[in-house]
């Protein structure tokens, strides 16, 4: 009985912070500080002890599919390990940064909340539950990114609301022709009906595909994620680039599209094309920002571009790749996130120009942020390199070297506008009077932390390990209605 | 059927009102009639003719009652949009502090 | 023990440069030397083993051509950290340490790997070794210059990347082993994969088009490292590879050999014409190091040539060993001239070749050693770029023989442009030359003095085997170290000597010498026993200003002037010839594009969203 308190001990910890929350942020810090590494550990224990099994807790007396469920498989444990290890060191990352903004208990609440709301979504195994997780954890994101209360901020935050609320009530009438079509909300239940009746499947999936391709931010989708992702609080932002897109997102397409529906072909070449066209289009977007977390935005749409385009590759090989790139995307992204923010707190900006040789000043920023961008671009030996190498792979290995290329180009234009980072921000010939002092040292650790990951994750490919570690996950994935056989085996 | 097409009709005017009013209230009105009419589907998923409550209870007949989950579900719902709705409304009146005008087309700080 | 050895020339370095970040600075300077040294005497000891064909657990594997290339390697990289033991500042010289022997060790791991995975990755962390040494560079054009070095030769890592896993499936049976897969081109893609791999090794090795890093590079970056990246390691590693895809990745037909002869001529002219109007000493020679790379290509990309009666062309096989040849010759004098610079621009504070001249008489053994560079990279008997060159020429001229005569004239003209090319190369070092060490020296440079010893000895050491391999350049070189590379092709190796003509380099040194000889005798005893008189110049009387010093910089202005030259500097001045400029302006133009959709306007957004959900439904429906 692991997987509830991942969703009770930040619902428990936002309650505490609210109750007893003074002026002082001590006390605030300290429970979802604790809640938030309590999870962390209970996350690994929780991935390792699966040894590829599923298990089902029913949230009450009845059964399946009478009841709401809880499937922990390899997938849903692999998400909430990732959510767990981003909100940790976004949480760290928070101390000194929001105390710069607001020193405000509402933060932590609001971010315990967002925390309970993605482990909500990928470990339910009902679609109406997950809905209500998901909506749960847009709520704290509208508020998080509105939390520095400049003009810009509310500005994103309603668009983001807005286009949120639209894409939401997309997949409410998803679910309920789901339901007519089923009459059932367990997902496991959907996946044995659906397939057979491919007229529903048809709407279902263009519903789906749209609801949460907006929430995954894919390509004629986007238009909230640079605003919302670049106007957020910096460990927010690297909250939502980092797990939110993809749990939201990423994480629910593979399970409707690959679990429920079985990988309708379809569907799977829409994947590739809108993926390749995220990558492109993202790219040159982010080439032409200056602001340096708007382009940080963009290169998260185009990142997901190669998840979704592996995706639909939907190969055993593909998927390890998409698989693998999630986690990575996680790691580097959150920590160019943090980069920027630091920059902030430090010079007070985050327009390029005004920046400069920030490489004398802020020595940990600047290496990690060098680690997180040759990370990004696909350069060994960093962990970004070999799921790259294994998008490429699989793409060239089912024939589409079209795609291929189309990664390699999209590879290139990420070094291209990272580069461009590296060289406004961190060298040239400016002075600036900071020291890294400023930055506190929850700060210097999320960073550092996530730097060292960025190095050390590309030991997951070794066999012995990706067989234990990365090879359950990408069988969950791509056995496609093994997943039914499992939930509803285990009853 | 014919509830079904006014249904979407009803889904159609909340769309058509996010897409061209400008008054930042107008369309978080018309976000809500988005969610009425996906709410309305989903009752109307679970309507059946003649069919009545879904209560059990000793004294009432066995008779055919409309799918009472759906009922449930937009209950939820409801909740849900309502908190949408009150955040959307909250950041409206920041937007207008911030911004003197309730016209979202010149609310545009953040573009390109 | 075999098989450790090839760990060791990776593991050592790593380890090194691991340990100096926390040594104080002598030890690291001892550490590091002592290690190197290690290394080059541990890489000698493998030459008779080097046919053994040594390997480790599929991952590195030592054959004739990687020892060749890594002996070259450990050679220069010694050389160059005699230069550098006493010639960083403070501050990059912490880092320079460091970075210094990861370099080496990625470059050796890239020539050594035998898995193509293994070479990926060495190949693109030498890539950002060579981004960290531009970056070490403080002004605001070296952080530009360092963008795009690392943009062209890091983004030529994907296409590397996209060509080996091509290859990987055009080729199935050799799974992601190395070297012996032999692709000919009536596969699927495998155009695509020879290009990809192309465009990596030019732009590792600065072919046309994707040489621009180079100079740009040469200019900001600190000395010692130019002389060991772009001047000799990267030269190593993209040819290297082009020789790899030549003998044992590809069988090329003839267009695509002719394509690489263009190319290389190309590079070559391309370059040079730049070079003579170069300001700045170090970009000029940073021209040249592309220019010099058009023979290798030239001559490496020969290789293999069938003649008329279906056998490998003895043409092809000179001039596959005059590009190796030249290879080898290039790094030793590139880096050689680069360290002069460098030792010049350390002592004048500057390497504006307008602000330089008359240093001649003030750092004699400089101005000994940069002759002998310069002259050797001109192709002037008896230095080795003689010889190398002339090994090139033959080549194609032999390969041209058995062609029809489309191809003979292509040729020809490709031939033209090249030895057109070496002439300007001695033109543009005449300038060279004359505006550091000769003219008249401007007041502010009159304390300078003789560079460090331990510049000094690096510089010796390079001149001395640029003499050496000029004058036994058959007997050493060729023979010695070249000649067994074309063991890896059976059919390639020839009775190299009975095909080099009747050039017999001792002899032509000493008939080139001798004079010369005569010439100090008679200087000696008859001019120096007179007396020589030294006065000022006499300008009608008026004191001698600046502006009447003939800096020799502007040797060459009046060719920007000629008729079809124009156009090709005006262009070249706008940048049209430079691809990275190219790109930059398409993506930017793309990103405005784009940029423009984002109006910002929430219900366009909402309008993206509704119509991508009605195509959707239409692809699906």
């Amino acid at each position: 009985m692991i997987l509830p308190y991942f969703i009770i001990i930040p619902l428990l910890a936002a309650f505490l912070i609210t109750l007893f929350s003074r002026e002082k942020d001590y006390w605030s810090i300290t429970v979802s500080t604790i809640a938030s590494a309590t999870m962390l550990v209970l996350s690994i224990v929780c991935f390792i002890t699966l040894k590829g099994e599923t298990f089902i807790y029913n949230l009450s007396g009845w059964k399946i599919p009478f009841t709401i469920c809880l499937v922990r498989d390899s997938l849903s444990c692999f998400m909430i390990v990732i959510i767990q290890l981003i909100s940790f060191t976004s949480l760290l990352f928070s101390v000194n940064y929001i105390r710069h903004i607001s020193s405000s208990w509402k933060y932590y609440s609001l971010f315990m909340f967002l925390v309970a709301g993605m482990n909500g979504v990928v470990s339910t195994g009902d679609i109406f539950n997950l809905f209500v997780f998901m909506e749960i954890a847009l709520f704290a994101a509208y508020a998080l990114v509105s939390y520095g209360g400049k003009a810009f901020e509310f500005e994103a935050a309603f668009k983001y609301a807005v286009i949120g609320s639209i894409s939401s009530t997309l997949i409410l009438v998803g679910i309920g022709i789901t339901y007519s079509a089923t009459s059932s909300l367990t997902l496991a239940h959907i996946a044995q009906v659906l397939p057979q009746k491919p007229d529903i499947l048809v709407w279902v999936g263009v519903l789906f595909l749209v609801g949460f391709g907006i929430k995954a931010a894919i390509m004629p989708f986007h238009a909230w994620l640079p605003d919302a992702h670049s106007s957020a609080p910096a460990p927010i932002s690297s909250m939502l680039s980092g797990v939110l897109i993809k749990a939201l997102g990423i994480y629910v397409l593979i399970r409707l599209f690959f679990n429920v529906f079985g990988a309708p072909p379809v569907f799977m070449n829409i994947f590739m094309v809108l993926g390749a066209a995220s990558i492109i289009i993202a790219s040159f977007l982010a080439i032409g920002q200056w602001d340096m977390k708007r382009l940080l935005a963009y290169s998260s749409i185009s990142q997901i571009g190669f998840i979704l385009l592996a995706l639909g590759i939907s190969t055993k090989l593909a998927i390890l790749g998409a698989v693998f790139h999630i986690f990575n995307h996680a790691i580097f992204k959150s920590l160019l996130f943090y980069n920027a923010g630091s920059i902030e707190m430090a010079i007070g900006t985050r327009d390029l120009r005004e920046m400069g040789n920030l490489k004398s000043v802020l020595p940990v920023t600047y290496s990690t942020s060098l680690i997180g961008t040759l990370s990004v671009s696909g350069l060994p030996p960093f962990n970004g390199f070999f799921s790259k190498l294994i998008i490429i792979v699989a793409c060239v290995q089912a024939g589409y070297i079209t795609y291929a290329t189309i990664a390699i180009i999209g590879s290139l234009l990420t070094l291209a506008y990272f580069l461009k980072v590296q060289r406004y921000a961190f060298h040239g010939d400016k002075l600036f009077d900071v020291s890294e002092k400023s930055i506190g040292g929850g700060m210097k650790f999320a960073m550092l932390f996530l730097a060292l990951l960025c190095v050390v994750t590309g030991v997951l490919l070794i066999p012995a390990l990706r067989q234990s570690m990365l090879d359950p996950i990408v069988d969950t994935i791509f056995n496609k209605t093994e997943y039914i056989k499992l939930v509803l085996g285990s009853l | 059927m014919i509830l079904y097409i006014l249904c979407f009709i009803l889904l159609l005017v909340g769309l058509y009102g996010v897409l061209t009013k400008k008054d930042l209230i107008k369309i978080i009105l018309s976000l809500s009639i988005m969610g009425y009419a996906a709410n309305l589907f989903l009752i109307l998923f679970a309507y059946k003719n003649d069919a009545i409550f879904p209560i059990l209870s000793e004294s009432a007949v066995q008779e055919a009652m409309v799918d009472p989950l759906p009922q449930a579900l937009v209950l939820t719902s409801i909740v849900i949009e309502l908190g949408i709705t009150a955040m959307l409304v909250a950041l409206a009146v920041r937007l207008y502090q911030k911004y003197k005008t309730f016209d979202i087309t010149k609310i545009r700080s953040l573009s390109g | 023990m075999g098989t450790n050895e090839l760990l060791l020339l990776v593991t050592i370095p790593v380890g090194i440069g691991l340990i100096n970040i926390i040594l104080p600075n002598i030890l690291k300077k001892i550490l590091t030397f002592g290690g190197l040294a290690y290394l080059l005497s541990l890489t000698i000891q493998l030459y008779s083993k080097a046919n053994l064909s040594l390997s480790y657990k599929m991952i590195f594997a030592l054959d004739q051509l990687s020892w060749l290339t890594v002996a070259f390697i450990q050679l220069l990289g010694l050389i160059i950290l005699i230069y550098s033991l006493k010639s960083m500042d403070e501050v990059n010289e912490r880092s320079y340490f460091v970075l210094f022997p990861l370099t080496l060790a990625f470059c050796n791991g890239a020539v050594l790997s035998a898995n193509s995975i293994v070479l990926m990755i060495f190949w693109g962390l030498s890539g950002i070794s060579l981004y960290l040494f531009g970056v070490m560079g403080r002004s605001e054009s070296a952080s530009q210059s360092a963008r795009k070095t690392f943009l062209i030769v890091g983004g030529s890592d994907v296409f590397l990347i996209l060509g080996f896993v091509l290859l990987r499936f055009i080729n199935t049976n050799s799974g992601w082993a190395l070297w012996n897969s032999e692709v000919s081109f009536n596969a699927n893609f495998s155009y695509l994969a020879f290009f990809s791999i192309l465009i990596a090794a030019f732009a590792k090795a600065g072919g046309f088009p994707l040489h621009t890093w180079v100079p740009d590079f040469s200019k900001d970056a600190p000395v010692e490292g130019v002389a060991f990246l772009p001047a000799s390691l990267d030269k190593l590693l993209g040819i290297y590879l082009l020789a790899r895809m030549v003998m044992s990745l590809f069988i090329l037909h003839i267009y695509l050999q002719m394509m690489l002869l263009t190319l290389g001529a190309l590079t070559v002219i391309f370059a040079v014409m730049m070079a003579l109007l170069q300001h700045n000493g170090k970009k000029l020679l940073g021209y040249h190091a592309v220019s010099q790379v058009g023979y290798m290509i030239m001559g490496v990309g020969l290789g293999g040539m069938l003649a008329a009666n279906g056998q490998v062309a003895a043409g092809g096989i000179i001039a596959f060993i005059g590009g190796l040849f030249h290879l080898l010759n290039n790094t030793i004098y590139k880096t050689s001239l680069f360290l002069i610079m460098g030792s010049v621009e350390k002592k004048a504070g500057t390497c504006d070749l307008d602000k330089l001249g008359g240093l001649g008489t003030k750092m004699p053994i400089t101005f000994m050693f940069a002759m002998i560079s310069a002259l050797a990279i001109s192709g002037i008997p008896p230095f080795n770029g003689f010889y190398s060159k002339w090994l090139i020429y033959q080549g194609i001229i032999n390969v041209l023989k058995d062609l029809s005569v489309g191809f003979q004239i292509w040729g020809l003209l490709c031939l033209i442009l090249a030895i057109f090319g070496s002439a300007l190369t001695l033109a543009s070092f005449m300038k060279f030359l004359h505006a550091i060490f000769l003219g008249k020296r401007q007041a502010i440079h009159n304390n300078i003095t003789e560079a460090p010893t331990f510049q000094l000895i690096a510089n010796g050491i390079l001149a001395i085997i640029c003499v050496i391999f000029g004058i036994v350049a058959i007997r050493i070189p060729i023979m010695k170290l070249i000649n067994p590379v074309l063991n890896i092709k059976p059919e390639w190796s020839i009775a190299a000597p009975t095909l080099f003509g009747t050039y017999f380099p001792e002899l032509f040194s000493f008939l080139v010498i001798l004079p010369f000889i005569l010439g100090l005798i008679v200087f000696l005893i008859l001019i120096k026993k007179k007396r020589v008189r030294m006065d000022t110049n006499y300008i009608g009387g008026q004191e001698p200003v600046e502006k009447f010093r003939i800096s020799g910089t502007g040797f060459y202005n009046e060719i920007r002037d000629m008729a079809p030259l124009k156009f090709f500097y005006m262009w070249a001045d706008k940048k049209f010839f430079d691809i990275y400029d190219i790109l930059r302006g398409i993506s930017l133009f793309f990103a405005k594009l784009f940029k423009a959709l984002h109006t910002g306007q929430l219900q366009f957004y909402c309008l993206w969203i509704l119509i991508g959900m009605m195509v959707l439904l239409k692809i699906v429906k």
